[in-house]
């Protein structure tokens, strides 16, 4: 289904040397279309590597990734760029704006590689920075915008090419309480209002406690799944 | 991704660095401006060499020779230049006139009116073919094909002076001599010749000591201009009067000394050839001598000028290639350190969903936008190196006197292309490398750097 995000006994193993470092041992999840989840766990149980696993940044070790019902696992690196062009958002904790490139021109950059007519590009991308209500910063470099405005334009970017999935790994980490509240609750209207899947990682307990389900990772295993109402 | 976003994205990361992008460029430009100055120098006195032919004869004109046998004896024929010979030789693809001549074997004394002129040579020509050879005149027609008329070459005129009445041998007082090679002082005006009335007087020894003179009157058509192959005073007739004189004064045809046994047999002292472009010499060439007559070309000289110019260019051209080879390396050097500092860049991008050829592309662009840059300014550099070599001094190396030089240092459109094609060539070469390691970048490792 369009949206949605399963694992299959997903294992991962880091390489340290000749040292094999287990990460995770087997994770199955399944996150349904248009639902906003939170990964949670203290540093070090696995979230992260989860999460680029889903990205395809990564190959597990072994398992299963399915994602609006394609099999990412055995794409090439090549395939595993398109799909990422054409389903996926994504999300930084330090932002990772081009520091070279405006706001509008950071958010174009996304459909540029999609091969977008520039007008029609310019005019999603400025709908998109409106909606995250940097109407105003359009024409600024990052290093002329906060933190939070920064993020905000980074989720913009996420959203430009209408992927059914945003990844976010912790995309408050580097914000104040307030401002990161801001960030969350942003990606939460656009969750609820655009009906797009959310995968955030996060380690505070109190943001994720605004999505729908939180899970919980300990030593590369999920240990608790928590709803909230 | 679009070829002018690329190009796009590319421009501004240039410009970003900014003097890294100069230097880079620079080497290119040394290069290829090295290349263009070079070649156009060599192309140039190649020119000029080839051009001092050119104003010496023309070119697509050849002058045909009787052949004969290298092993003389009771069998042995001289190939002769006959009415046959003519048809022969306009059936040679490439021909476009023939136009037989013979001289007079006999001296000529030219009269209008009290001045007189000796020591012109007499040629006679098949008026039909004449407009084939494109005649320049300086003032009126060429011969009609009509009976007695004559054209004659711009020297005529100061051949002639004004005869001494009793004593012919103070005729040089004056008889002034123009030399060709000076420019015409215009102190005296040159006698105008043109729809005049000549008489032309030959005489023969009829006896011991008795002579006998006879006299042509001819009317003066035109006048030629001066220039190629235009040596010396030359008065044009029509062959059959020439052809008449030599039978007055003895002879007949060439050689024999035999009379001209029929139409078909009449001999001719050289035939001239016109051909129809440059290109098509040296193939009129091998089919006259195949048919056993003798010619000769200045092509063959310009072959040899042109093999020994294109060694000239191989090497100018090489060392300038080698310069270009230093810049290709600077260039890979340059994308290299550009990946190292865009690592994080380029992981953004694969992660926003940048495909590996685009990544490719990109880098690609890159480069390539650094030698066309390179390629531009070498280009200025190469055209400014020629003028200032053309506005040196003329130096008379190959040239003959009084001729018009042309540039030293010639840049044809070809050179320009190629240049600017080759330094394009040469930044996507060495991107290669380069963008290739940027493709392989493995987004998760580059998004870690900071």
């Amino acid at each position: 289904m369009i949206g949605s995000i399963e694992t299959c006994d997903l294992k991962h193993t880091f390489k340290l040397g000749k040292i094999d470092v287990p990460v995770l041992h087997g994770i199955n999840l399944q996150v349904k279309s248009g639902e906003f989840v939170a990964l949670c766990g203290a540093s070090g149980s696995g979230k992260s590597t989860l999460l680029n696993l889903i990205a395809g940044l990564t190959k597990p070790t072994g398992g299963k990734i399915i994602i609006n019902d394609t099999d990412i696992t055995n794409l090439s690196e090549n395939q595993l760029c398109l799909f990422r062009q054409k389903n996926l958002g994504f999300i930084f904790q330090s932002y990772n704006l081009i520091p070279s490139l405006t706001a509008l021109e950071n958010v174009e950059l996304t459909l540029i590689f999609a091969g977008l007519p520039p007008r029609e590009r310019k005019e999603k991308a400025q709908f998109f920075l409106e909606l995250v209500g940097l109407a105003d910063r359009m024409n600024h470099k990052p290093n002329e915008l906060s933190g939070g405005q920064q993020q905000r334009v980074s989720v913009a970017r996420a959203l430009v090419n209408n992927p059914s999935v945003v990844l976010a790994d912790e995309p408050t980490g580097n914000l104040d309480s307030h401002t990161g509240r801001e960030i969350m609750n942003l990606m939460r209207k656009i969750n609820i209002e655009g009906k797009r899947t959310f995968l955030v990682v996060t380690h505070d307990l109190s943001l994720a406690r605004l999505a729908d389900r939180v899970i919980f990772l300990r030593d590369g295993l999920v240990v608790e799944e928590e709803v909230v109402a | 991704m679009r070829f002018l976003d690329g190009i796009m994205l590319v421009w501004r990361n240039l410009l970003r660095r900014k003097s890294r992008t100069f230097l880079t460029a620079l080497g290119v430009a040394i290069g290829t401006a090295a290349i263009v100055g070079m070649v156009a120098l060599a192309i140039g006195l190649k020119e000029n060499a080839v051009r001092s032919f050119d104003n010496f004869q023309d070119i697509t004109v050849l002058d045909i020779y009787p052949g004969w046998n290298e092993t003389p004896g009771p069998n042995s024929q001289t190939k002769q230049l006959t009415e046959d010979s003519v048809a022969d030789l306009k059936r040679i693809p490439g021909v476009v006139g023939v136009m037989p001549q013979t001289g007079l074997y006999g001296a000529l004394e030219v009269q209008m009116g009290r001045m007189v002129g000796e020591g012109m040579q007499v040629i006679g020509v098949d008026a039909r073919e004449a407009e084939k050879f494109d005649f320049q005149l300086q003032e009126g027609t060429f011969l009609s094909g009509s009976k007695n008329e004559a054209v004659i070459s711009y020297l005529v005129p100061d051949y002639m002076y004004q005869k001494q009445r009793n004593s012919r041998d103070n005729k040089d007082e004056g008889h002034y001599y123009r030399d060709p090679f000076q420019e015409d002082s215009g102190v005296k005006p040159r006698l105008d010749m043109v729809n005049k009335t000549l008489n032309l007087v030959l005489t023969r020894h009829t006896g011991e000591d008795s002579l006998e003179t006879r006299t042509y009157k001819v009317r003066v058509k035109g006048m030629l201009s001066e220039g190629k192959g235009q040596w010396g005073p030359i008065i044009y007739l029509p062959m059959e009067m020439v052809q008449e004189m030599n039978e007055w004064l003895g002879h007949s045809g060439f050689g024999t000394g035999g009379r001209s046994r029929g139409r078909n047999h009449v001999e001719y002292e050289m035939v001239r050839v016109k051909v129809a472009s440059r290109n098509e010499v040296e193939q009129v060439v091998d089919g006259i001598k195949a048919l056993g007559y003798q010619t000769w070309s200045p092509m063959e000289a310009i072959k040899e000028i042109n093999s020994f110019f294109l060694v000239v260019q191989l090497i100018l051209g090489g060392i300038g290639a080698i310069s270009l080879l230093v810049a290709s390396i600077g260039i890979m050097n340059t994308m290299f350190m550009s990946i190292l500092e865009r690592t994080k860049e380029i992981g953004i991008m694969k992660v926003l969903g940048a495909t590996i050829p685009s990544i490719r592309q990109m880098f690609l662009l890159e480069s390539g936008l650094i030698g066309c840059l390179g390629g531009i300014s070498g280009l200025i550099v190469g055209y400014i190196f020629a003028s200032l070599v053309n506005m040196a001094p003329q130096s008379n190396l190959f040239g003959m006197p009084g001729e018009e030089l042309g540039d030293i240092a010639v840049i044809p459109p070809w050179l320009v292309l190629f240049a600017l094609g080759f330094s394009i060539f040469i930044g996507v070469i060495s991107g290669l490398l380069p963008a290739n390691r940027a493709a392989k970048i493995s987004p998760l490792q580059a998004l870690r750097q900071e």
